[in-house]
C-alpha cells in the first residue's frame, strides 16, 4: 500500500482534530496532550521524511515539532485550523534543518529509463499503478527523489503537501500564509522547475538512445 | 470566458475539484488551447514524480514515542518559559522604542536649534561680516598707504632733481 493510502487509512481525517483535546492541552493537561501526539505523529513523521529523506533524522525532528507545539499551543486559536498549525510547525522545522544540512546543494541528475518516463508522463496517478513490483517501486522512488532534490525546500514542501497529502489550495493558504492566487503561482513554478529538471534527464536519456 | 479567467482553475481541474458547470467549460477550453494543455501535463507529470518519491514508507514512530516529549519539553522550559517570552517582549518593544528615539532625536533638533538662534549677535551676519572686513581692511590698507606714499614721495624727488647720480665712469677711466 502506498504511502498516502496508508495514511489516510490509519489517521483521522485532515479536518477533525478533536477541539477537547486540544483545549485541554493547552490548559496543561499531560494525558490530553500525549493523545494529540499519538494522533498526529505519523502524520508529522511522513511530512518530515518527504522533506529530508533521512530515515535516522526524522524522529529528533518530529520531537522538536511536538515540543514547539506544546509550548505554542496556548497561542492556538480553537477556530483556526489545527492540522495548519501543526504543519505548519513541521514544514518549518524542516526548513530549518535542511537550512543547517544544505542538502539542495548536492543535487544529482537523474537518469531516466524509457519505463520510468512511461510511468511518470502517464494519466492516471502513479500511486494506483497494479504492475509495478517492489524493485520497480525502489528505482522509480529513486529516480523522482533525485528529480526531487533539484527543488528548493519551499517548493518541494508545497508541492509534497499538495500531492502526497492531498492538501487543498485553502488548506494550504493557511499554512502558507498567504493567498490562493500566490499558492497556485508558487505551485505553477515549482511545477514549471521540476518539469524543466525532468525535461534535462529526458533529453539525457534520448540522447543515450540516439549513440 | 477568457484564457486567463480559466488557467487559473486548472489545479483544481486536475483534482477534479471543480464545480461541474465551470469544469466542463474548461474542458472545452483544453480541447483548443495549447498553453492550458501544457500546463495540465506539467501537473500530471509533476504528480506523478512526487506520487513516486512517497512510494516507500516513512519512519514508523516508536511505541514510546508520544511519552518522550515531555522529557524535550522539561529540558527545553527554561528557554520557552524566561528566554523566548524575553524576546518576544523586546521584539514588541522594538517600535515603541524607535518611536521613542524619533521623537527625542526631533525634540533634540528643535532645541539645539532654539540655542543656536539665542547664541547669533542680533545684527545680520553679512553686515557684521562687513564690517570686520572693512576694519580690518583699514588697518592693512593704511600700511599699504604708507608704503605708496613713501614710494611717491621718492618718484618726485626723482622728478624734481633728477636721477641719482650715476657713477663716472670717465674718473674711473681716468684712474
Amino acid at each position: 500500500m502506498g504511502n498516502i493510502a496508508m495514511l489516510h487509512a490509519t489517521s483521522p481525517s485532515p479536518l477533525t482534530a478533536d477541539k477537547d483535546i486540544i483545549r485541554r492541552s493547552q490548559q496543561g493537561d499531560q494525558a490530553a496532550f500525549e493523545l494529540l501526539v499519538r494522533k498526529f505523529e505519523r502524520r508529522v513523521f511522513g511530512l518530515i521524511y518527504q522533506m529530508v529523506r533521512s530515515p535516522s533524522e526524522v524522529e529528533d525532528i518530529a520531537q522538536e515539532v511536538f515540543t514547539k507545539l506544546y509550548f505554542s499551543l496556548p497561542q492556538f486559536r480553537l477556530e483556526a485550523s489545527f492540522e495548519a498549525w501543526l504543519y505548519r510547525i513541521t514544514v518549518n522545522q524542516c526548513y530549518d534543518f535542511l537550512r543547517k544540512r544544505k542538502r539542495e546543494a548536492q543535487v544529482a541528475q537523474a537518469d531516466l529509463t524509457e519505463e520510468e518516463m512511461r510511468f511518470f508522463e502517464s494519466f492516471g496517478s502513479i500511486t494506483q499503478k497494479p504492475t509495478l513490483d517492489i524493485s520497480k517501486r525502489l528505482e522509480l522512488r529513486q529516480t523522482a527523489e533525485r528529480l526531487l532534490s533539484a527543488l528548493p525546500p519551499k517548493d518541494r514542501s508545497l508541492l509534497v503537501l499538495k500531492e502526497v497529502e492531498e492538501l487543498s489550495i485553502e488548506e494550504l493558504t493557511a499554512i502558507f500564509k498567504a493567498s490562493a492566487s500566490a499558492i497556485k503561482l508558487r505551485l505553477f513554478r515549482a511545477r514549471n522547475h521540476l518539469k524543466s529538471v525532468y525535461e534535462k534527464g529526458r533529453k539525457k536519456n534520448k540522447g543515450r538512445a540516439r549513440l | 470566458m477568457s484564457h486567463q479567467n480559466l488557467k487559473v482553475w486548472l489545479e483544481e481541474y486536475a483534482e477534479d475539484s471543480l464545480p461541474p458547470e465551470l469544469s466542463q467549460d474548461l474542458g472545452q477550453h483544453l480541447a483548443i488551447c495549447q498553453e492550458c494543455q501544457e500546463q495540465l501535463k506539467a501537473i500530471r507529470l509533476t504528480r506523478n514524480i512526487i506520487r513516486a518519491s512517497a512510494l516507500d514508507e516513512a519512519p514508523f514512530p516508536a511505541p514510546g514515542f508520544a511519552r518522550s516529549i515531555f522529557g524535550s519539553i522539561e529540558q527545553q522550559k527554561e528557554l520557552y518559559f524566561f528566554w523566548n517570552p524575553l524576546r518576544l517582549a523586546a521584539l514588541k518593544a522594538l517600535p515603541v522604542m524607535a518611536g521613542l528615539a524619533l521623537l527625542l532625536g526631533g525634540f533634540a533638533y528643535v532645541e539645539i536649534s532654539a540655542l543656536n538662534a539665542q547664541q547669533l549677535p542680533e545684527e545680520p551676519l553679512l553686515e557684521s561680516s562687513l564690517e570686520l572686513s572693512s576694519q580690518q581692511w583699514g588697518r592693512e590698507g593704511a600700511v599699504f598707504s604708507d608704503s605708496i606714499s613713501q614710494d611717491q614721495e621718492q618718484v618726485v624727488s626723482t622728478l624734481m632733481e633728477g636721477p641719482p647720480n650715476p657713477p663716472n665712469p670717465g674718473k674711473e677711466t681716468e684712474k
